[in-house]
């Protein structure tokens, strides 16, 4: 593969739920390490265009292609694809029925056939890399929100994802556990993970990114660098999101 | 643990008193009426011992276990093929694909309409006619009962499945697992959990339906109890039938245990 060629390819996306435009025309490129963080008012398609990338949401119109491969409609190749993608919910849908451990371990062995006894101990690796590891017996419902979301993200990472993609990881946390998760993120930025995080988190979003999208009424208003977009926003719209949240 | 939710405010000092005169009060004509009643059945000669002496009798007894396990076998495969067939169903019903999620609506909607009684008639009546095939009474019971019953336990799954947070098959399809895997690993388990309580219901119901074998000749635990009342006599019907009521009604609290024991053990 090229150096250059995109590692996740968005090209004139449309959505529609209904009558309802959520995605207009979105094009985007997303080179291999690269952090892109999406932001805009709620309802502007940001969390929409996240799920489209695994296929959690279809979409009307538009290409998507994924290190070098089209997002397949078949749910065969399709579940191949998403297996390569990591995701990380606002929700942290961990497997309430089962143990934390077991919530790591079931992909890896269900969809990519590896060994239970390697996977469990990779698994635990990730765990204790997440902090949680003394929380491996327990079911989810016995943890914290923070610690849920961190055992969510191990999860995803047992399945050693090209792509991890965060649709508002922090957006259900009480404030004093943002702070853990982020931090897991972070570290994870330094590790050369390609990723596209949907957040609220200025903070993490002037520090962790590679590159701001501003995202509003369902489309891209504006693509800038941390830097410029926190000090000076090209756009009136983004001037005035930030003058609300900041 | 779930807690018992408290429909009533604790009662304060004066509802207390009228409450209990409610009791007392209310308690009275029940008393009156049942010491009526054991009076009549005395009269009638039902409390001298003779007559529940028949219990005893040894060929009874086998007849009466023959039936009990006729009735159980009905039971056991129909509620097995119930919860195959209601499963099955239920899916349709939450499939995309619109025709056959049409054609399973319709399908539990016709048939939860119909009596399982008539469901029972047309099946052991009306094969023979249409098809000129025979069928034995023990497959016509079970069909006719799977037909109605896998109706209703569809609904209940289906319940259970739509009460399923979306975002637990989500995060199975984001992981790279597909229908069947999901449907196993993630939605059933937790499904089932659900929903036990009402299937335990629906498993009881299939058990008591079974008696209506009795119209089409099976030899069940009631028919076995209407042959031997015939064989000894009118005046053993009410010890006899007492037995078998509390027969059924043991068999569905048992029922009852051992799904209250599965549903610990999930848990």
């Amino acid at each position: 593969m090229p150096a250059n060629e995109p590692m996740i390819s968005i090209q004139g996306v449309e959505k529609w739920f209904g009558q309802f435009h959520a995605l207009k025309n979105v094009n985007l490129d997303v080179s291999p390490g690269e952090v892109v963080v999406i932001l805009g008012p709620s309802g502007s398609g940001k969390s929409t265009l996240c799920r489209t990338i695994n296929r959690l949401e279809s979409t009307s119109e538009g290409r998507i292609i994924i290190d070098g491969k089209e997002l397949p409609s078949e749910s065969k190749p399709l579940a191949q694809l998403r297996a390569e993608v990591g995701m990380v919910f606002q929700q942290f849908n961990l497997f309430s029925h089962m143990t934390v451990l077991e919530n790591v371990m079931l992909a890896p062995v269900q969809v990519l056939g590896q060994k239970p006894a390697e996977v469990r101990e990779r698994a635990l690796q990730l765990l204790e890399r997440v902090g949680v590891e003394h929380q491996a017996n327990k079911r989810p419902s016995a943890l914290s929100g923070g610690q849920q979301q961190r055992v969510a993200i191990a999860r995803a990472l047992a399945m050693k994802p090209k792509v991890m993609l965060f649709d508002e990881p922090t957006s259900a946390l009480d404030p004093e556990m943002i702070k853990e998760v982020l931090d897991v993120i972070v570290e994870l930025t330094g590790e050369g993970m390609t990723m596209v995080v949907v957040t609220h988190e200025m903070g993490f979003a002037q520090t962790a990114a590679d590159r701001i999208i501003f995202m509003a009424d369902g489309e891209i208003v504006e693509e800038n660098t941390p830097a410029e977009f926190f000090s000076s926003p090209k756009t009136a719209r983004a001037q005035d999101f930030l003058s609300k949240v900041l | 643990m779930a807690t018992t939710a408290s429909f009533f405010e604790t009662p304060g000092p004066i509802e207390r008193r009228r409450i209990r005169l409610g009791i007392l009060g209310g308690s009275i004509p029940i008393v009156l009426l049942l010491a009526l009643a054991a009076f009549s059945l005395h009269e009638q000669g039902l409390f001298n011992p003779e007559r529940w002496e028949v219990l005893t009798t040894p060929d009874l007894l086998v007849a009466l276990g023959k039936g009990l396990w006729a009735t159980i076998k009905v039971a056991i495969v129909s509620v097995l093929l119930s919860l195959v067939v209601g499963l099955l169903l239920a899916l349709g019903r939450l499939s995309h694909r619109k025709w056959l999620n049409t054609l399973c609506r319709i399908w539990i909607e016709a048939l939860r309409g119909l009596p399982e009684l008539l469901l029972v008639f047309f099946i052991y009546l009306g094969i023979p006619t249409v098809t000129g095939w025979s069928i034995n009474t023990f497959w016509a019971l079970v069909v006719g009962l799977v037909l109605y019953e896998s109706t209703a336990m569809s609904e209940v799954f289906r319940s259970g499945f739509m009460a399923l947070p979306r975002g637990q098959t989500e995060a199975a399809h984001a992981l790279g697992l597909r229908t069947v895997k999901t449907l196993r690993f993630i939605q059933l388990p937790q499904v089932v959990k659900l929903v036990l309580p009402s299937l335990v219901s629906e498993m009881v119901r299939v058990t008591k339906a079974s008696s209506l074998g009795f119209v089409i000749g099976y030899t069940d635990l009631l028919l076995t109890g209407e042959h031997a009342i015939e064989f000894l006599g009118g005046e053993y019907a009410v010890p006899i039938f007492a037995a078998i009521a509390l027969i059924y009604v043991v068999i569905c609290l048992l029922l009852g245990k051992i799904s209250s024991l599965l549903s610990q053990r999930v848990s």
